[in-house]
């Protein structure tokens, strides 16, 4: 299963801090304004064109040089899990 | 049809209205316009949004006038500037915002400072001051909207600061962490931005303020001691 971020939700830095600010057309379901670590903000790049959770701990693996598998797993599930419950990202029609 | 102008910074914005006292709201800021280089901007569509927010005791062109907020401010995005939902004062050559949820002494901290310094302290605009960002540095203007106490301000400075009110039984001041200072900052902006360019618009005034004015946080009694502790913190900006 394929996530994407939706559309109007743009992934910004200011002052050094990397931010999610959606659009008006979202901000009755989607909060307006959310603050993202470093890694956040990776996972964020690679929604934005719609990859599945085990694509995205791969690639994170190979960004950040890890060999623990399995904290990366949780990590990445759990940040999708809070994208999708604060609506930031949606399945992916196919 | 008549036209209007108002001049915000740099910028100039021209008004079509619909009711013909919604410019009395707007004075001593408004003029009526020969400039053509200029769109006019008419807020129908932004009337209708905003109606039933509003009782049916408000006038339409009190709603009128008050639409013309986020009208003004997208387009004045576009140009590097925005209105900021702030009480701004002027207090050695700098420009002051002050900032805090609805009932924290924004008001009150602008009649203490006046009671304590008075012809020190100028009114640049007592609810919607107008942000703008050139060449990397912010100056803030006075706007016709005032809030509710009509604190209609002439003087303009280049921005000193932000302090954010909080109300509490003591009186005490700290500078605040960009990560803590971020999202009450962003929801001071009073724009709704509409697509991606409004957001890198906005989201790089933003990044100018944060990184180069100090926004301070003033937990406080609304008391004249809490003016004087501000007022010795500020210095260190001047």
């Amino acid at each position: 299963m394929k996530y994407i971020s939706r559309k109007g939700v743009i992934l910004c830095e200011i002052a050094d801090q990397n931010v999610l600010i959606a659009a008006k057309h979202l901000r009755k379901d989607v909060p307006y304004v959310t603050s993202l670590n470093e890694t956040g903000a990776f996972c964020w790049k690679q929604l934005e064109e719609g990859i599945d959770e085990k694509e995205l701990c791969q690639r994170m693996k190979q960004e950040y040089d890890v060999d623990q598998q399995d904290n990366i797993s949780e990590d990445v599930h759990s940040l999708i899990q809070q994208l999708l419950e604060r609506n930031y990202i949606q399945v992916m029609e196919k | 049809m008549k036209v209007y102008e108002i001049s915000y910074g740099q910028h100039k914005l021209r008004y079509a209205f619909h009711y013909e006292k919604t410019p009395l709201y707007m004075r001593p800021y408004i003029r009526l316009s020969e400039n053509e280089e200029y769109d006019i901007l008419s807020p129908i569509d932004y009337m209708e949004e905003l109606r039933p927010y509003y009782t049916e005791n408000q006038d339409d062109d009190y709603v009128e006038y008050k639409s013309l907020i986020n009208l003004s401010s997208l387009a004045l995005l576009r140009e590097n500037g925005v209105f900021f939902h702030a009480v701004a004062i002027r207090y050695k050559q700098k420009a002051w915002l002050f900032i805090g949820r609805s009932g924290t002494g924004k008001t009150t901290q602008y009649k203490n400072w006046k009671k304590r310094y008075r012809d020190q302290i100028e009114l640049i605009c007592g609810d919607m001051p107008y942000l703008e960002l050139n060449d990397g540095n912010i100056h803030v203007y006075p706007s016709p909207w005032n809030g509710k106490e009509r604190f209609k301000g002439k003087a303009d400075a280049p921005l000193g600061g932000i302090v954010f009110l909080e109300k509490g039984d003591h009186n005490e001041i700290r500078e605040m962490s960009v990560k803590e200072a971020l999202a009450p900052l962003f929801h001071q902006f009073a724009v709704e931005p509409q697509n991606e360019e409004d957001i890198r618009q906005l989201s790089n005034i933003a990044d100018v303020l944060l990184k180069k004015y100090p926004v301070i946080k003033l937990i406080n009694k609304a008391d004249q001691e809490a003016v004087e502790l501000c007022s010795k913190y500020l210095e260190k900006y001047l």
